[in-house]
């Protein structure tokens, strides 16, 4: 059969109604799904700021109350420079994301750099972010009398490191091939 | 933009488009259960770009760009991870209509199934009239190799015939 007696058949459709739509059903679909956080990395970005400034401001008034020496703020600016980077790092995305043009191979590498960003930030998470506060708690922990406690904190590291390296490995490693896989399907150009 | 702007828009192109969203789902879902499910994913991502619509192009060509990434998304996401939604916590939102069916019309559905999921979002533009140029830059890639992945495909459509 020919392109052309397809395309008649494929005209015929338009004036069937396959599909009955349960509008009521749909909105509360809509309504529910949109409302759930489906962007992963908007989630983490937002996930981010929050534990940074919560953290900086109670480890601050916990400081401030305690009357300690000066060195414990230390901490809690660490945290107020992590929630700044943060908020700075939220913002270039937003504007980097714009530059991608509505095709659908813009949407495709659009997810692919979405990816990307969460597997770079996942591995510069523990040498930028985990190493410099576990560093510096335990030392306030260690000067504060416990030895013990301080230990425990440098502990979290390598059990940190392993639970990143099976997150990259199990969620955005595999994501991020298939979106590839996609890509490259799509740049293909085939051989006549 | 409101939520209630919004939803005006989004039901005035259900309304005027919704075929687009159906042929996309008969395209790419086989089953009530997947179809219905492809098509709350399709509704929900045009949904969410309504605020990105500009009024550049058509909004049948922006929903159609928006509903193929989607299916091709899902088709994606399924291969690896199907749903596991128990069927009765389901809320159908699609239903099929006990209408006679036109016979030619399912083999050609199963004719484009048979195609690769990037292949299918082609052949439907193609089939409802996009021209090489228009599907290039809805999908992004030159004009060129639109030509030669629409000849490859219908190559294939005729050989299974």
């Amino acid at each position: 059969m020919e392109f052309d007696e397809m395309k008649v058949i494929w005209d015929s459709q338009s004036n069937q109604k396959l599909y009955a739509i349960n509008e009521d059903a749909l909105f509360g679909q809509i309504r529910r799904k949109s409302r759930s956080v489906d962007h992963l990395v908007g989630m983490v970005e937002w996930v981010m700021i929050a534990i940074n400034l919560l953290v900086g401001i109670v480890l601050v008034v916990d400081t401030w109350r305690g009357a300690g020496p000066a060195y414990e703020y230390a901490f809690p600016a660490l945290y107020f420079v992590y929630f700044a980077i943060a908020v700075y790092a939220q913002q270039t995305r937003k504007r980097a994301e714009v530059g991608f043009a509505s095709t659908l191979l813009g949407e495709l590498e659009k997810a692919l750099w979405q990816i990307n960003q969460l597997i770079r930030q996942a591995r510069r998470m523990i040498l930028w972010y985990l190493l410099p506060i576990v560093a510096v708690g335990s030392v306030v922990v260690w000067l504060n009398g416990k030895p013990l406690w301080s230990l425990a904190m440098l502990l979290l590291l390598p059990a940190t490191y392993f639970a990143s390296g099976w997150e990259i490995n199990k969620f955005y490693l595999p994501k991020k091939e298939s979106l590839e896989s996609l890509r490259e399907t799509l740049l293909a150009e085939p051989n006549q | 933009m409101t939520e209630r702007e919004q939803r005006r828009i989004f039901e005035q192109w259900l309304g005027e488009h919704r075929g687009i969203f159906f042929k996309i789902v008969r395209a790419y879902a086989f089953t009530p259960a997947d179809q219905d499910d492809l098509f709350q994913e399709i509704s929900l991502q045009v949904w969410k770009s309504i605020p990105d619509f500009r009024g550049e192009s058509k909004a049948s060509t922006w929903i159609y760009r928006v509903a193929l990434y989607a299916a091709l998304a899902w088709t994606r996401r399924e291969k690896r991870q199907p749903a596991t939604q128990p069927l009765a916590a389901v809320e159908y939102t699609l239903t099929i209509r006990a209408e006679p069916i036109d016979e030619r019309l399912d083999w050609l559905y199963d004719q484009i199934a048979g195609l690769e999921p990037v292949d299918r979002s082609l052949c439907l533009l193609l089939l409802d009239g996009f021209s090489y140029r228009e599907m290039a830059e809805m999908v992004g890639i030159s004009e060129s190799n639109v030509g030669v992945k629409i000849h490859r495909i219908k190559q294939k459509l005729r050989s299974e015939v």
